[in-house]
């Protein structure tokens, strides 16, 4: 279907736009430049019209989901995937996911219907603690990585904790110091050709030189830690802050120090065009929302939900931006610019939300994972007790996939 | 001809094993190498816990009139099994643990779109310890964790060798993980059960009276969150326990139907679940039914509240099958667990049993329809949630002419719409 969207106010940091008077045209679910006839055109009466909006670390599909939805800590599957289309969201990732979690990641992603879909499978370093300080030892753990990405159709890896310490004294030789540890992250984001998304601890501010920002993305940094690392997002890095959610004590054992824990639960910040939001729609009732985003203006907003996390995710290219050749998700607020409610959504050029209202319409939908030429080859052990061709992920019971080459940016 | 299979999944228990090695001829399982005694049986159809007892297959559908079963072909029996369903009042669909994911949804659909009940074996355990998890917070981990690190391993009214046997081999105490590489000698095991086990040979056990074990727990709880007080009146072998808990870098508890069987298992599981939340303990539930987190984490992920799912006291079809007009059984045999009086209860209220099964059993007999359907992991492929929710692909190995247990299901739902 050919459409035309008028009277837009079109906003996408990616390409300089904060809020100009314009049209978009969408063909064969990407946007284009110009159309001469469309079937369909849409009049946003000055709304404005962002980029289809990407969560960066979602707790649907998390192996937490369920006791987080027991605990009435996150809405059932269909309304937590409602309230994303609702926010004009059309892409959700899941990070630190275990590989022995990656098939079920998969499959509740598989259930989410309008959303594109990826996740990042958790890369412990304390299973590589012996490879950190030896010589060659990067080039060892990428075929390591690339498994970890293979067998759980990934599209990137997300460290789960920036060191290694261990508990047991006698093992006390396999340690690894935060410095050491980036050093290690940063050479397989370089070998692999992507930006690796690292766990924020405190202990990580003196280690962020500018030449490793562009390797590696923030996840859930502080709202203090945001204010200081200015030096850090202007030489290309990425950083989400997570939205707080429902307080829970639910946590998940992985292998590292702390358990991964189901939100981190730091203070709301409005989106101010450093960090990227992750969580929001997850975050609860409307009364949040409406706290997250008071005072929230549409290009903060887009920054914070669209341009940042797709340079995060590398997909840039395709992604977070309403550029002609991206992917057809376009969000259209209404006049009123509350972006708590979204008044059309298209997916992939698919009406799926019309007039606030979802129109039940079943968008093509993929699932990101990153094509990578590094021979996947586990070092040491398979990690896990599954056999290796069990360990992988199945084709066929979810989206179609679609392999990326992501973009590092600048 | 003769095939091999390597690395199969073993619809055993909810471990789900993928170490099973099989060999097929002649359309019919003639080896497995890996598996347990339980998982084993399952290949060759026989009886889970009497491995060396002879099953019958439910060769066809049959319809009860007058007394007596009548062959009949699918369709029909398909369509009685949906008049059946579509003219009571009162209708439960029990079992479905040992049904693929897909079948699962499927059966879920059905029952809400008949507005009725599901209750299943294990599910009290699931939603009392869930329903707990909202005031107590909690850990959970995957089987790996479990075999890696875990120091202190519980079993609570959980006897694996009954529930999954290889569990104690392969993940839980005699195993070598990466970190426990002594495997039982770096591990501290203990079990709490109300009679002599299995289990008692590899663990520290403590065994408790009825009621007793409700005692402990919130003597338990109540150490956990500090009561030096409640830590001095546990038994010895409870505060032995207690402080390998509390020193361990990582344990498990594992959770069994036991801890659902006393007089107050909500309270019983809600201490149990604060003992593990504030002693770093993560706790597993653990099902003899293969997929029984697969049909908890579909009703959940659906919007069913944990405390919906567990029956009153004294008010599940087992002890009180009369409350219902018509039940729908898939992949169990409820009437095997019930009383005689229960039994009578089932015949004199006239509740009409529809059965899908793989093989005759108690409940067949009770049947109005009993619908024969392939066995998964042999004979019907699909997805299974092991219990720690990783997901596993169950292969069909051999042929079969039974129909598929999820097309049975989605005919029955059409009928029913009809």
């Amino acid at each position: 279907m050919r459409i035309r969207i008028e009277n837009a106010a079109l906003f996408d940091p990616a390409r300089g736009l904060s809020g100009e008077r314009g049209e978009l045209f969408i063909d064969a679910g990407r946007i284009v430049e110009r159309i001469a006839k469309p079937d369909l055109v849409i009049d946003a009466q000055e709304g404005p019209a962002l980029a289809g909006g990407i969560e960066l670390g979602a707790a649907l599909a998390s192996p937490l989901m369920v006791h987080m939805m027991a605990a009435g800590h996150l809405a059932p599957l269909r309304d937590a995937a409602g309230a994303y289309t609702r926010l004009g969201y059309t892409h959700l990732n899941v990070r630190g996911v275990p590989l022995w979690a990656a098939g079920a990641a998969h499959y509740w992603l598989g259930k989410l219907g309008a959303l594109d879909v990826s996740v990042e499978p958790l890369l412990n370093l304390s299973d590589l603690d012996l490879l950190i300080k030896e010589d060659g030892g990067v080039e060892r753990g990428l075929g390591h990585a690339a498994f970890l990405m293979s067998a759980g159709l990934g599209i990137g890896l997300s460290v789960g904790e920036p060191f290694v310490r261990y508990r047991k004294e006698y093992l006390s030789f396999r340690q690894a110091s935060v410095p050491e540890c980036l050093g290690y992250v940063v050479g397989l984001a370089r070998g692999l050709g992507l930006r690796l998304s690292v766990a924020y601890f405190p202990e990580l501010a003196e280690s962020l030189t500018q030449d490793i920002a562009r390797w590696i993305h923030l996840a859930g940094v502080s709202k203090e830690a945001a204010l200081d690392l200015e030096d850090f997002f202007k030489a290309g890095g990425t950083a989400d802050i997570e939205v707080a959610g429902p307080r829970s004590r639910l946590g998940l054992e992985a292998g590292l120090f702390s358990p991964l824990n189901a939100r981190r639960g730091e203070p709301l910040l409005p989106p101010d065009g450093t960090v990227a939001l992750a969580g929001l729609p997850e975050s609860g009732d409307a009364k949040t929302l409406s706290e997250v985003l008071k005072g929230a203006d549409p290009a903060g907003f887009a920054l914070a939900t669209r341009t940042i996390p797709a340079t995060g995710l590398g997909l840039s290219a395709e992604k977070g931006t309403l550029g002609p050749g991206s992917v057809a998700d376009v969000a259209i607020f209404g006049p009123e610019r509350d972006l708590t409610r979204c008044r059309y959504l298209f997916k992939s050029g698919v009406l799926v939300v019309d007039d606030y209202q979802p129109t039940g319409l079943s968008p093509e939908t993929r699932t990101y994972c990153f094509a990578t030429d590094v021979p996947p080859e586990p070092a040491g052990d398979i990690p896990g007790s599954l056999r290796r061709e069990n360990l992988s992920v199945s084709h066929g019971s979810f989206s179609p996939i679609k392999e990326v080459r992501r973009d590092v940016g600048g | 001809m003769e095939e091999f299979f390597e690395s199969v999944v073993c619809p055993g228990c909810g471990c789900l094993c993928d170490d099973l090695d099989v060999r097929v001829a002649d359309g019919r399982v003639q080896e497995v190498a890996n598996g347990c005694t339980w998982g084993v049986a399952r290949f060759f159809l026989g009886h889970k816990s009497q491995p060396k007892r002879r099953r019958f297959r439910l060769e066809g559908p049959f319809i009860r009139r007058q007394g007596r079963a009548v062959d009949t072909d699918l369709a029909e029996a398909l369509d009685e099994a949906a008049k059946i369903l579509r003219r009571a009042q009162r209708v439960l669909v029990y079992g479905l643990g040992s049904l693929s994911l897909e079948a699962q949804q499927r059966a879920i659909a059905l029952a809400r779109g008949l507005s009725g009940s599901i209750e299943a074996p294990d599910l009290a355990v699931y939603s009392l310890y869930f329903e707990a998890l909202k005031s107590t917070g909690g850990l959970w981990c995957g089987l790996d964790g479990v075999r890696d690190r875990a120091e202190v391993v519980i079993f609570w009214g959980a006897n694996p060798i009954h529930s999954a046997p290889r569990l104690p081999a392969r993940y839980a105490v005699f195993a070598r993980g990466r970190f426990t590489p002594t495997g039982v000698e770096e591990r501290r095991a203990f079990s709490v059960d109300i009679g002599k086990t299995e289990t008692d040979s590899f663990t520290g056990p403590i065994k408790v009276s009825p009621g007793e074990d409700l005692e402990l727990a919130r003597g338990l709880a109540a150490a956990a969150g500090g009561d030096e007080g409640a830590l001095a009146s546990l038994p010895e072998r409870g505060q032995e326990m207690f402080s390998a808990a509390q020193d361990a870098e990582f344990g498990v508890l594992f959770l069994g139907r036991g801890a659902a069987y006393g007089p107050a298992p909500g309270e019983l599981i809600s201490h149990l679940a604060a003992f593990a939340s504030n002693t770093g303990l993560a706790v597993v539930v653990l099902s003899p039914d293969y997929n029984t987190f697969g049909l908890i984490s579909l009703l959940v992920s659906q919007g069913f509240s944990p405390s919906s799912l567990v029956p009153e006291p004294g008010g599940s079809f087992i002890e009180s099958p009369n409350g219902y007009d018509a039940v729908l059984v898939a992949g169990a045999d409820p009437v095997f667990f019930m009383s005689e009086e229960a039994k009578a209860g089932l015949l004199d209220a006239g509740v009409e049993v529809v059965s899908l099964n793989s093989f005759t059993d108690y409940t067949t007999r009770f049947a109005r329809v009993a619908i024969p359907c392939g066995l998964f992991g042999v004979e019907e492929e699909g997805e299974a949630l092991r219990v720690d929710g990783a997901l596993l692909r169950l292969r069909a190995l051999v042929p079969s002419a039974l129909p598929n247990t999820t097309e049975v299901l989605r005919r029955i739902e059409e009928g029913v719409c009809a």
